[in-house]
């Protein structure tokens, strides 16, 4: 599972990126990815990316998520993450 | 308890068993490490909700078939009272055909779409609620007669007040004439021109009340006529001991059958008898009916002597201008009776204006999908976090920004894919969601799936509802169009049935009464029978034009409008893949022709032309068919000519079609496996190549030279690549639209119970197909797998993977050319069979597959090659590393699309092949018109 990767493409190049984690949600009927290229940004942190997409269709094409409700759940999601690595 | 309420109360029984069900199963499964007991508990709790669910369905089905026959019952119903009401003759026998295709379309739900004990219980249920009172109509005749004789006594009272005051009017007028002189030509004329208007005005009067009275008279004939028979038929039921309606079917068939196949065979007609016996049944009693009208008007009560002046013929009317004037009436009233429906219909739209396509909506997710109001959270299920990433978190020294971005486009490795799609495909919440708005779908009334249908073909809201739901509400409403569609091209069957017997009917007839030796006796009779094959035809053209029309609305325009909406908010994508369809030049001379036709037939339908009518459309219609037909390709008589003929509306769609679904399916599924090793081998070959790229430092002088030799190879590997890429495309283009097609068919066939096969030539195909794709599935799943553990466990390098996998992939493209070719000849022979399918573009796709079956395999040598000879490139420049980019991006564009036709060739192959049951397909009606072709073909060349 570790050497799951996931391959962007973006502005006409290939991005190598880690998968981090994945759920799903029963209220949205989706499924969330998240992943990193392992850049940094200008605080020194890496970059998460998260997306979504409709496990109906299968995840050929990812969404941006903008609802808050959404980012609502995420947050709880990475909340609940990092305290189950501590834990 | 009415039935209907009985039935709702026992799905919603069986939908809270269902969801209790669901319940009990999703707890069980959610609190997983199943020990043996808990597991055969999971197994048993998945029956009963196998169980359950198909009960519900069933029940559903009722509900939904009893509802639509309720419908036509409450049209029947209107129908009878204004066949009761109407008086003209020709009228009637319009309601009365509508009132039998009624009475049909509640035969076929009761008879065609449902199982057995399900037909059983619709019909003890409606014969506890009588269809329709068929005595009624009996039982009134006598009111009926005292009506029409009060009626006729105050008109005949009338006629003879109007004659008596013409009388008067001529005794003044010659009075006046033999005592008065006339001074002056001014008063002549004026004496003249007043006694003239006055008898004009007298004279109509007489004739429109003749006319009222004449039609009175053949109406009371009628009645007198089924009162005598209605007694006779009571007294001779008596002596046989059985009911007048029972022995008056049996008279009615034996003296009609009997009649008409006698004058059949005279007219060397036989194989309609055996055509005619079988649509007896559904077809109105048209001609018993109407022999009974022509005996009417021999015994009718004739007028015409009673006035006999010169002026009042100038003043009306000629024979040709009444014909015309009594045809354009019906037509008028047949239009007015139309619009009437129309306008009920709209009536009962903005009853229903009240709420719309939103209300709907929200009655299918309530409870399902949450508001933003609410306040709650949305909850997240399945969390899976890497290892990787835990222990990042657990070190502390990893801090994450949360970035949100819409990657253009996403590859995921294959395992990866594999493992998500199962898992979604799994989720025993999901799919407890999805079912419950499905069974709610199921029970939307017809106005609010009416609504539905509308707003989503205009687009409106497609793209604000998660897919999911847009899935399920497509596959309802598919279900919803095709059964109005279904009832519409039963009418539309029958009805050209009638048209081609009886253009049969009418050329043996004329043919007949061009012997000049022809009794006279024989000679009226075959006119009179002439009459009555014509009559009516023209508004049962129009009538089959305005079914075709409607039918073609709502699934050309309609539902086809709609599927493409959700297909494009599915896939995101503007354009998928290769359409099935033809590219001519138009052909103005044949434009001509059929505008000619087309405007010939309208104006005989305005006319009320019948013969006319009748004669153009079958010109029109055989053009049509001539030009779809008669041209030779490949394909026989494929439709790979400038016309495109399917008399059906419902069979133009080729996804329809079970073969047709199959052999995309199998062809598909084979193709996309193809493409995920393709896939792969693709991602490999771009990660080598982002290794090298990375791996450049700094100018070299030398590379110059090796970088000239690659190019070089670049070029002479142009062709294989090209003529690679073309065959991926071709492949692509089969597997991209048909397997996003093949989807929500097969939801649908599931829903359905399975799609119908039958013909010999599907069988052969299916069972080639499955046994190649099996053999070649099972081998190269295997081999897959082999090389991507190796490759993973570091057994093997990526280049020795990326060699591996091209020989994998050479082997696939081995497969695919092998079944292209062997189902080729099945395609063709069943290609041959049924003119309706439009299969030119898949036929060159397999063509092109068949012909170049090494295209691909060259093509992955080359990048093969050219990857091993990257390898040996130490140092690049940078503008050679760009003169190389071109490659990889257009073999990545090809091969993403590859990735997504794999993932859907996934899902598919989860519920393809499961259900399937015998059963006819393909449309009589283009045979019925090829065989009319045929034959005039024949005559013309004995002539």
């Amino acid at each position: 599972m570790d050497k799951e990767k996931i391959i962007i493409e973006k502005d006409g190049d290939s991005i190598e990126c880690d998968i981090l984690f994945t759920f799903d949600s029963p209220d949205t009927l989706k499924t969330y990815i998240g992943y990193t290229d392992n850049s940094l940004a200008e605080n020194n942190r890496k970059n998460i990316y998260v997306s979504s997409f409709d496990p109906i269709l299968g995840p050929g094409s990812l969404e941006d998520i903008k609802d808050e409700d959404e980012l609502e759940m995420l947050q709880d999601v990475l909340l609940q993450i990092d305290k189950e690595s501590k834990a | 308890m009415t039935y209907i309420e009985q039935l709702e109360s026992r799905i919603n029984e069986t939908r809270k068993k269902l969801e209790s069900l669901y319940e009990q199963s999703s707890k069980l499964k959610i609190n997983s490490n199943l020990n043996y007991q808990k597991s055969i508990l999971a197994v048993e709790l998945d029956e009963k909700l196998k169980d359950t669910s198909e009960k519900l369905r069933d029940l559903l089905s009722l509900h939904d078939s009893y509802s639509l026959i309720n419908n036509y019952f409450n049209d029947l119903n209107n129908l009878v009272e204004l066949y009761q009401k109407e008086e003209n003759t020709n009228l009637r026998d319009v309601i009365s055909k509508e009132i039998n295709n009624k009475r049909n379309f509640i035969s076929n739900i009761l008879n065609n779409n449902l199982p057995e004990t399900l037909k059983k219980e619709l019909k003890v249920a409606f014969t506890k609620e009588p269809i329709i009172n068929e005595e009624k109509i009996t039982n009134n005749n006598s009111e009926e007669k005292r009506k029409v004789e009060a009626n006729l006594n105050k008109v005949e009272n009338e006629i003879q007040n109007y004659n008596n005051e013409l009388k008067a009017i001529f005794e003044e007028e010659r009075n006046i004439k033999e005592n008065t002189i006339f001074n002056s030509n001014k008063e002549l004329d004026d004496f003249i021109n007043l006694y003239m208007n006055k008898k004009i005005e007298q004279t109509k009067k007489i004739k429109e009340a003749l006319k009222k009275a004449e039609i009175l008279n053949k109406r009371l004939l009628r009645l007198n006529n089924k009162i005598f028979e209605d007694k006779r038929l009571k007294e001779e039921a008596n002596i046989l001991k059985i009911t007048p309606k029972e022995y008056k079917k049996i008279i009615t068939r034996k003296n009609d059958k009997k009649e008409l196949d006698i004058f059949l065979k005279r007219l060397g007609l036989e194989e309609i008898i055996i055509e005619r016996n079988m649509l007896i049944d559904k077809l109105d009693k048209n001609y018993a009916k109407k022999t009974i009208d022509i005996k009417i008007n021999k015994e009718a009560k004739d007028y015409s002597n009673i006035v006999d002046i010169n002026e009042s013929k100038k003043a009306l009317p000629n024979n040709k201008q009444i014909k015309e004037l009594e045809s354009f009436d019906i037509q008028n009233v047949i239009n007015n009776y139309m619009k009437n429906i129309d306008l009920k219909e709209k009536e009962t739209n903005n009853e229903i204006a009240t709420y719309g396509y939103q209300t709907v909506i929200s009655k299918l997710v309530n409870g399902l999908e949450p508001k933003k109001k609410d306040g709650k959270r949305y909850r997240a299920a399945n969390i899976e976090v890497k290892e990787s990433f835990k222990k990042e978190l657990q070190s502390g020294n990893y801090l994450y920004n949360i970035v949100h971005v819409v990657p253009a486009v996403i590859k995921l490795p294959f395992n990866f894919l594999r493992k998500v799609t199962s898992k979604i495909t799994y989720n025993p919440e999901t799919k407890r969601r999805m079912e419950i708005i499905k069974n709610r779908l199921d029970h939307l009334s017809d106005q609010d799936l009416m609504i539905l249908f509308k707003e989503y073909s205009n687009h409106v809201e497609v793209e604000r509802y998660s897919s999911g739901l847009n899935i399920l509400i497509e596959e309802r409403i598919s279900r919803f169009i095709d059964e109005k569609v279904r009832i519409i091209n039963n009418n539309l069957e029958i009805k050209y049935k009638d048209v081609y017997n009886s253009i049969k009917e009418l050329e043996a007839i004329d043919n007949l009464l061009r012997d000049q030796s022809l009794s006279k006796y024989l000679r009226r009779d075959y006119l009179d029978y002439r009459e009555t094959i014509l009559d009516g035809k023209a508004s049962l053209i129009a009538s089959i034009r305005n079914d075709y029309n409607e039918a073609k609305t709502l699934l050309s325009s309609g539902l086809h409008g709609f599927r493409e909406n959700i297909k494009a908010t599915e896939t995101k994508m503007s354009y998928v893949g290769k359409r099935f369809a033809k590219d001519h030049d138009l052909d103005v001379e044949l434009l001509e022709r059929e505008a000619k036709l087309e405007r010939a037939e309208k104006r005989a339908i305005k006319d009320g032309n019948d013969e006319m009518a009748l004669r153009v459309f079958v010109q029109a219609e055989s053009l049509l068919s001539k030009n779809t037909s008669i041209e030779k390709s490949i394909f026989g008589n494929r439709s790979t000519g400038k016309k495109y003929y399917s008399p059906l509306a419902e069979k133009l769609d080729y996804r329809n079609d079970p073969f047709i679904r199959d052999i995309f399916t199998t062809i598909a599924m084979i193709g996309a496996t193809t493409s995920v090793v393709n896939s792969l081998n693709a991602k490999k070959e771009i990660i080598e190549k982002q290794k090298e790229i990375d791996a450049i430092n700094s100018h070299n002088e030398n590379t110059i030279n090796s970088v000239n030799n690659y190019g070089n190879m670049v070029e002479s590997r142009k062709d294989a690549l090209i003529e690679g890429m073309t065959k991926q495309n071709y492949q692509d283009s089969l597997n991209i639209s048909n397997m996003l097609e093949r989807k929500s068919l097969d939801q649908s066939s599931e829903i359905h119970g399975g799609w119908s096969v039958g013909t010999t030539a599907y069988k052969d195909f299916r069972t080639t197909a499955q046994n190649s794709y099996n053999e070649f599935y099972n081998s190269t799943k295997s081999t897959l797998e082999d090389i991507t553990t190796n490759y993973a466990a570091g057994n093997i390098t990526s280049l020795e993977a990326l060699n591996k996998l091209s020989e994998l992939s050479a082997s696939s493209q081995s497969t695919v050319a092998k079944v292209a070719e062997e189902s080729l000849p099945h395609l063709i022979n069943y290609a041959n069979n049924h003119s309706q399918f439009d299969l030119v573009g898949v036929k060159e796709a397999m063509d092109y597959i068949v012909a170049n079956p090494t295209a691909i395999t060259k093509m992955n040598n080359s990048v093969y090659e050219m990857t091993e000879l990257g390898e040996e490139l130490a140092n690049l420049s940078i503008e050679q590393v760009t003169a190389l980019q071109t490659l990889p991006n257009t073999i990545k564009e090809n091969l993403i699309s590859s990735a997504t036709a794999a993932s859907l060739a996934i899902n598919v192959s989860n519920t393809m092949h499961t259900n399937y049951k015998k059963g006819k397909y393909g449309n009589n009606i283009t045979q019925l018109v090829k065989n009319y072709i045929d034959t005039q073909d024949n005559k013309n060349k004995k002539r």
